[in-house]
C-alpha cells in the first residue's frame, strides 16, 4: 500500500476525532469493496469464507498502519467511568451485539454480515484493543459496524472497549490461542 | 388527515420487547406472474400526493424527488447511530433488493437523515455500501430536511441518554415506516420497520406492474 495512505492513518489514530474519511483510505486497500465481496457471496460457507478474508485483511492492514502502537494497552479505565461504558454499551450497541456481547439478537441475525459473538475469547483477542478502538471510532468498512466517532467522544468509547473486556469468558486453560 | 397522526413514534428502547413478525397474516395469493392481489403494508389511500424535494446524496449530488418519476421509490427516515429500527430496516431493504432481483433495478432506496449533524456525507455513504450498493443516502440544510420531514409527516425528537453526562451521547427518535411512492409520486403504501422483506418486495412488484 502506498506509504501516504498509511502515514494518513496512522495520524488518523492520533486524532481520530478530527480526521474523517480515513476509513475510505483503509477500506480501499483492505481487499477493496467488502460490501459487494460479501454480499455477492452465495452460500452461508462462502460469505463466512469472505468474511473471515475481510477481517484478516483489515488486521493487516491495521497493524501496518498502527506500527509499534497496535498493541499497546488502552488508557485506564476506572470504576465509575466503566459504569458509564456499560450504559453506552446498552443503549447504543445491545441491539446489535446483545447484552452479553454473543450477538445472536434478532436484529444480529437480519444483518447483512453478523456481528458475532464478541465474548468469545478468541474473536475478543483476534484485534489488539488499540486496534478495536480504530475501528469503533472509524467503522469496519462494508458491514453495519459504523463508527462512533461523530456520537461518542475517544474516552467513553474507550469505557465501552472496558466494558467489553468484561463480557468475554475465561479461555479454559490450556486453549489459548496465541496469534500475531 | 394528517400522516403524522397515522404512522406511530417509533421508540428506540421499545424493540426489545416487540418480536419480529409480518403485519398481516396470510398474505393474498399472487396471481399467475407472482403479482400479488393486494397489498400487504397498509394502503395510503386518502394519503397526500408524494411532495417533492430535493435534498442531497451522499456523493454530494442533488437528488431531486421528481426527476425519479417513472419507477417506485421507497422512502425511510432514520439516522446512521441508530440502535434498532433503521439498522433493521436497511437489512430488510438490502434483502428486499435481493428479492427483486432484476427488476429491482429500477427502484430507488433513498435513506433521509433526521440526525444531519452526525451523518455527514461520508458517514452516510459508508454506512450505507454495507447494506445496498445502490441505496442513497440524503442529507440538507435544516430548512430543507425540516421541509420534506413536515411533507411526509416525520416526526423527530432527541433524547439526550442522560442529561446530565453529554458523553454519553444522545438517541433521535423518529418515525420508523417505510414508505413506498409509486412511479407517478404518490405516496401508497407504508410498512412497518418489523415488515418482512418479502412482503416489501411483493408491493414493490405491484407497483412495477402498473
Ligand atoms: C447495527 C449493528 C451494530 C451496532 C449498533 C454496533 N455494532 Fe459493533 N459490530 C457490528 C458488526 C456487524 C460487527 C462485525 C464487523 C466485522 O466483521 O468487521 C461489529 C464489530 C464490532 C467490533 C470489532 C470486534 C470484532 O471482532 O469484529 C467492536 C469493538 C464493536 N463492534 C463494538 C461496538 C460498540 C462498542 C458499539 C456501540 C457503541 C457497537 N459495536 C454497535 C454491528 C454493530
Amino acid at each position: 500500500m502506498e506509504e501516504a495512505g498509511v502515514r494518513a492513518i496512522l495520524g488518523a489514530m492520533f486524532r481520530p476525532w478530527i480526521c474523517s474519511g480515513w476509513a475510505l483510505v483503509l477500506g480501499a486497500c483492505g481487499g477493496g469493496d467488502g460490501s459487494a465481496a460479501v454480499s455477492r457471496a452465495d452460500g452461508p460457507a462462502e460469505r463466512a469464507g469472505a468474511n473471515a478474508e475481510r477481517r484478516s485483511s483489515l488486521r493487516d492492514d491495521l497493524r501496518r498502519a498502527l506500527g509499534g502502537s497496535y498493541d499497546e494497552p488502552l488508557a485506564f479505565v476506572d470504576e465509575h467511568l466503566l459504569a458509564r461504558g456499560e450504559r453506552a454499551w446498552e443503549l447504543h450497541c445491545s441491539a446489535c451485539h446483545g447484552l452479553s456481547g454473543r450477538g445472536g439478537t434478532t436484529l444480529a441475525r437480519a444483518l447483512p454480515v453478523e456481528p458475532g459473538d464478541l465474548a468469545d475469547p478468541r474473536r475478543a483477542s483476534f484485534f489488539s484493543e488499540r486496534a478495536k478502538l480504530w475501528i469503533l471510532a472509524e467503522g469496519s468498512a462494508g458491514t453495519p459496524m459504523t463508527g462512533w466517532k461523530e456520537a461518542l467522544d475517544e474516552r467513553m468509547l474507550i469505557a465501552v472497549l472496558a466494558h467489553m473486556r468484561t463480557l468475554v469468558r475465561p479461555t479454559p486453560a490450556g486453549t489459548e490461542e496465541v496469534g500475531r | 388527515m394528517n400522516l403524522a397522526e397515522r404512522i406511530v413514534l417509533g421508540c428506540w428502547a421499545g424493540w426489545a420487547a416487540v418480536g419480529c413478525g409480518s403485519e398481516t397474516d396470510g398474505p393474498p395469493p399472487p396471481d399467475a406472474a407472482g403479482i400479488p392481489a393486494a397489498f400487504r403494508g397498509r394502503e395510503l389511500f386518502d394519503a397526500p400526493p408524494g411532495a417533492d424535494f430535493t435534498l442531497t446524496d451522499q456523493h454530494g449530488e442533488p437528488f431531486c424527488l421528481a426527476d425519479r418519476r417513472g419507477a417506485p421509490l421507497l422512502l425511510f427516515f432514520g439516522f446512521v447511530h441508530c440502535p434498532q429500527a433503521c439498522p433493521a430496516t436497511l437489512s430488510g431493504w438490502s434483502r428486499v433488493r435481493s428479492l427483486l432481483g432484476e427488476r429491482g433495478e429500477r427502484v430507488c432506496f433513498a435513506f433521509v437523515t433526521v440526525d444531519p449533524r452526525r451523518d455527514t456525507p461520508e458517514r452516510l455513504a459508508r454506512h450505507l455500501e454495507a447494506f445496498g450498493v445502490s441505496f442513497l443516502g440524503l442529507t440538507g440544510s435544516d430548512a430543507e430536511l425540516e421541509a420534506v420531514y413536515d411533507a411526509y409527516g416525520i416526526r423527530h425528537e432527541r433524547v439526550d441518554v442522560d442529561p446530565d453526562d453529554q458523553s454519553l451521547g444522545y438517541v433521535i427518535d423518529h418515525t420508523t415506516r417505510t414508505l413506498l411512492i409509486d412511479a407517478r409520486g404518490r405516496l401508497r403504501v407504508e410498512h412497518d420497520f418489523r415488515a418482512r422483506p418479502e412482503d416489501i418486495a411483493a408491493d414493490l412488484l405491484r407497483l412495477l406492474a402498473e
